[in-house]
């Protein structure tokens, strides 16, 4: 009896280890990502390279260069693209078990710190483009003196967006300076029958953008205060001027500056919303312009003018580190393939198609080429005392959607400016580890 | 002796082995893992005890409680009107419709879909320009139009009325199997008697529905508890924070990278399911049974 | 006698014109996305109910060809019909044995499986797992875990099921020689007919409806099926919605006809699992 029992027991633990084998053999061979990372080693074609990205950031040029590449290289690029919500969570779980794609696209500036660079991150200091880099990119993506990003992209800030036609139909003669000036604005406009501003409520991290604006100012008037946020000596709330920039966006939304319901307005409707001349301003980036012109071509780059947000009387005007860049992963196979990729994208002639196809991109990385220059960013620098990092790209674990959740608990009358600031605090808290 | 030969392990095993590897491992596994500080910025992992259970419970780098309390008012709600709504289409369409079959396809048809389907479907439907208002106000209703996703009197209650769209016909479904499984000569002989529609409903229908009643109220209470999709297709958890629920919650946990906390929260919803579906199936069962 | 009978007549008449309101609420809302679908982007912008000017059906084709959605369509098929096979065999033949035996530990068993219903999922865990069986990123892999997301409620759906089989059958296949398996799979399976439809027709919804799932195990996008790609398609053409139902229309319409075909036995099907 009990003899029969240890034979059941071994042939059902025999019949388990069948079903694995068999299972992991079938995986074998019907998974071409496990064989290809081992036996691709060369550069001269044949390689497989993927590439994780979030949608927003891939764009059709983007899909025509690598075809090209392909093409020119006898390489294949295999393409990971995730829904922009979904992007940072996919990233996150393949990094940490040692799935991540070949290159991986993530933000320039103080967000490389939160993916482990030393550990995920190949250090590319010693490729031939680096040297091609201007200044801007160069900083936004070296981490710990090593560069760590191929960028194409551009540094570029969020600033107010305002219709020329619709300002001077208002009577507004001047460039609002500060709130006072800029609330007086908002009346005009109202009383022109328009909507003075587009604000896209329903996307939380575009209320967050504003509040990434305004931390500029703080770190202007006070340096080291995003170093000091970045060693956790540091914390929002008791920041006085946050706080009463975010209760005056209150005021403006009580004021009626937003039309009715805002927070039903999407971004994706921006665009549409801007090009319909109903609306005369919103929070944007420089390029904004020309996606506009698309769409309404009576509107051109000369239409618009820019200025910082005026909320707590700010002047300065935030940009970013640079935008969107590439990093390579350190477990790669196909360094060398990535590495010619690279290569590829970098010549000049292959930049200016990718600068031309992308017209919501500024200045170009690399001294080679100009890119874009929007007329709004001379412009809004000209409006602007000084420029800095936005906090999105200088403070470490700022999540611009989770505080524009905070923000939008505000503007249901929930809380005030001083609360949304301990809420960020409290959000970031727990990144630092006891 | 021939039990054992006849329905022997081999016919268990498969499932057993495939459900233990790809679903109970990786889950032990999540459990471990929420008593850690593992967050992907940082290179070292900690063991930390129950430490990410006491910051939930006060609310400690986030709004935890807030969603619990969430999560609770969406599953009463959805539960009461689910079940209820269901047994009402399931009466209606139990027999004596020529049409029934159409109908309960029509009913059933919301469960087929993806509820990413039907939350980009809803969030147009229910915009302040959408269909829903132009609806109400072509009634003569425009008192009644809303921005219902995005004011906080109306948000949570719009999820929930989308979830309740989508289960119903589920609810049906189940109840009228159960319907179904009443013999006629019950209703016959209580005709006879003369009782009524009413006491019939009371004293035959009821009865005789309760497993149903109670696995739907169980499961329901399961898919509130664990809400997810409907909401973050819909709300994404806003505005401010007024439909945020555990299972957003513990999205947003993973995507800052802290595994420890969202794995502690996993626990946490999988701990009141258990609680509550074992305490509802022993309450609505009647007590002494065994199963 | 006459006069209960137009009674009866009228009371079926409001019942059915009840009935025939209260679908409205269902009705209304695919209406929308089906007009909305055949307009032009400007019109569809609307978000009206008025008829589409002129009927686009181009759509469907630049939807198809934009999407990718040919070869979405396969994957999905593939994914989602290879697992439900799976899980609906496996799932059968466990919640035969457990029911049958129902010893302590058949019981405890089952109900290890019933947690299955409660358990959170962890994508971060199951990735891990997959790997280390090397099933990352292959169909194989995805088609084993949704088989195995399907086994909980399956073997729910089965073990009530198998109290309306009598065991009777089972001796009389017994003393007429069948093997156990053969007693399975020759006599018991085909009774569990509606079970089994019930079963597939479910499975297949949530294998085919699941978008997280393969947004974590599968990396390669060429693998990825219909709901994936609609996802996709709404992060690219957001504004464009008449793409968007259009493409919605696309992803649903398979599931309805699995859905439709087997509708009629799904009470039937489930009247056995609620029993239990």
């Amino acid at each position: 009896m009990r003899n029969k029992k240890l034979v059941k027991m071994t042939a059902m633990a025999a019949t388990a280890a069948m079903m694995m084998t068999l299972v992991a053999g079938c995986g074998n061979s019907g998974s071409d990502s496990a064989d290809k990372k081992e036996d691709a080693t060369a550069s001269k074609g044949g390689s497989t390279i993927t590439i994780a990205a979030s949608a927003g950031w891939v764009k059709d040029i983007d899909k025509e260069l690598a075809a090209k590449y392909e093409e020119e290289s006898g390489n294949t690029i295999e393409w990971q693209v995730s829904p922009d919500d979904q992007y940072e969570n996919v990233l996150n779980s393949k990094l940490s078990v040692g799935e991540g794609a070949d290159i991986f696209y993530i933000r320039s500036g103080v967000t490389i710190n939160k993916y482990q660079p030393e550990k995920h991150m190949m250090d590319l200091s010693d490729q031939e483009w680096v040297g091609r880099y201007t200044d801007w990119a160069k900083e936004g993506v070296s981490n710990d003196g090593k560069v760590v990003q191929f960028q194409t992209w551009s540094v570029d800030g969020w600033g107010i967006l305002y219709n020329k036609a619709i300002f001077e139909e208002a009577g507004i003669t001047e460039v609002p300076k500060d709130f006072a000036s800029f609330k007086t604005a908002c009346d005009k406009v109202l009383a022109a029958g328009k909507t003075p501003i587009y604000e896209p409520g329903a996307a939380q991290w575009h209320l967050g953008t504003w509040l990434s604006e305004l931390t500029t100012q703080e770190e202007a008037e006070n340096a080291g205060f995003y170093d000091s946020l970045n060693d956790n000596s540091e914390v929002f709330a008791g920041k006085e001027g946050l706080s009463k920039a975010l209760d005056q966006m209150v005021e403006l939304e009580k004021a009626g500056y937003f039309g009715k319901d805002f927070m039903a307005n999407t971004w994706e409707d921006m665009v549409a919303k801007m090009a319909s001349e109903e609306y005369a301003m919103g929070v944007v980036y420089t390029t904004f312009p020309a996606e506009v012109e698309a769409v309404n071509p009576e509107l051109t780059q000369e239409s618009w003018g820019m200025f910082p947000i005026p909320l707590n009387d700010n002047k300065e005007f935030g940009v970013s580190a640079g935008g969107i860049g590439r990093c390579v992963n350190k477990d790669t196979k196909v360094a060398d393939a990535v590495m010619d990729y690279f290569d590829f994208l970098s010549q000049p002639e292959n930049l200016t198609a990718y600068y031309d196809a992308r017209k919501d991109l500024g200045p170009c990385s690399f001294t080679d080429i100009e890119g874009n220059v929007p007329a709004a960013y001379g412009d809004v620098m000209d409006n602007a005392s000084g420029s800095g990092f936005t906090a999105e790209d200088g403070v470490l674990y700022w999540d611009s959607a989770q505080v524009g959740n905070l923000m939008q608990g505000m503007f249901l009358g929930n809380s005030k400016g001083e609360d949304v600031l301990k809420g960020i605090d409290d959000l970031r808290q727990p990144s630092f580890g006891e | 002796m021939y039990k054992k030969k006849l329905y022997g392990m081999r016919f268990i095993l498969p499932a057993f082995i495939l459900y233990t590897v790809l679903y109970i491992i990786p889950t032990i596994a999540g459990m471990v893992i929420s008593m850690t500080d593992w967050n992907v910025a940082r290179p070292d992992i900690k063991f930390i005890g129950l430490q990410n259970f006491v910051d939930i419970f006060t609310s400690r780098g986030g709004n935890y409680l807030a969603s619990i309390g969430h999560t609770f008012e969406f599953t009463v709600v959805t539960v009461i009107l689910k079940t209820l709504l269901g047994l009402g289409l399931a009466l209606l369409l139990n027999k004596g419709l020529k049409s029934q079959n159409i109908f309960r396809t029509i009913f059933f048809l919301p469960y087929a879909l993806a509820p990413l389907i039907i939350g980009i479907t809803f969030v147009s439907v229910l915009k302040p320009n959408g269909p829903l208002n132009i609806i109400l106000e072509s009634l003569g209703m425009s008192g009644l139009t809303h921005s219902w996703l995005t004011e906080s009197a109306t948000a949570m209650g719009s999820t929930m009325m989308v979830e309740v769209w989508r289960m119903v016909g589920w609810n049906m479904m189940i109840l009228l199997a159960g319907l179904q499984m009443i013999p006629e000569e019950y209703y016959e002989a209580a005709s006879i008697d003369g009782a009524g529609a009413w006491k019939k409903f009371t004293k035959i229908t009821l009865p005789f529905l309760r497993p149903s009643l109670m696995t739907v109220t169980v499961l329901n209470t399961i898919h509130g508890l664990r809400v997810f999709d409907i909401i973050y297709s819909l709300t994404g958890g806003g505005p401010g924070g007024l439909t945020e629920v555990i299972n957003t919650q513990v999205f947003k946990e993973f995507g800052m990278g802290r595994y420890g906390m969202a794995n502690a929260l996993n626990v946490v919803i999988f701990l009141m399911t258990v609680i509550i579906a074992v305490g509802l199936q022993r309450a609505l069962s009647g007590k002494g049974k065994n199963e | 006698m006459n006069k209960n009978k137009t009674y009866k007549n009228l009371r079926k008449l409001l019942k059915f014109l009840f009935i025939a309101v209260s679908s409205l609420i269902i009705l209304v809302p695919i209406y929308f996305i089906v007009v909305n679908s055949l307009k032009t982007v400007e019109e569809s912008r609307m978000l009206s109910f008025s008829l589409p000017s002129v009927f686009q059906w181009g759509n469907y084709l630049e939807v198809i060809k934009a999407g990718s959605l040919v070869r979405a369509f396969g994957n999905s098929m593939l994914m989602a019909g290879v697992s439900t096979v799976i899980a609906v065999m496996v799932s059968s033949m466990a919640a035969y044995a457990l029911s049958r035996r129902r010893s302590k530990a058949h019981n405890t068993v089952y109900l290890y499986f019933f947690m299955g219903l409660i358990a959170p999922v962890n994508y971060v865990t199951t990735l891990f797992t997959l790997k280390f069986l090397h099933l990352q990123n292959t169909y194989l892999g995805i088609i084993l875990e949704f088989a195995t997301l399907g086994i909980p409620f399956l073997v729910f759906l089965y073990y009530g099921f198998f109290d309306n089989i009598p065991r009777e059958l089972d001796e009389a296949a017994v003393i007429d020689g069948c093997t156990p398996f053969q007693l399975f799979f020759k006599v018991i399976f085909p009774l569990l007919k509606p079970a089994t439809i019930t079963g597939i027709v479910l499975n297949f919804l949530g294998a085919w409806n699941d978008f997280v799932t393969p947004l974590y195990l599968l990396s390669d996008n060429k693998k990825l099926g219909m709901t994936n790609s609609i996802y996709n398609f709404f992060g690219e053409h957001f504004n464009d919605w008449n793409m968007v139902f259009a493409d919605i229309i696309l992803t649903i319409a398979p599931i309805l006809i699995i859905y439709i075909c087997g509708q009629k036995y799904i009470v039937s099907g489930t009247a056995g699992a609620v029993k239990g």
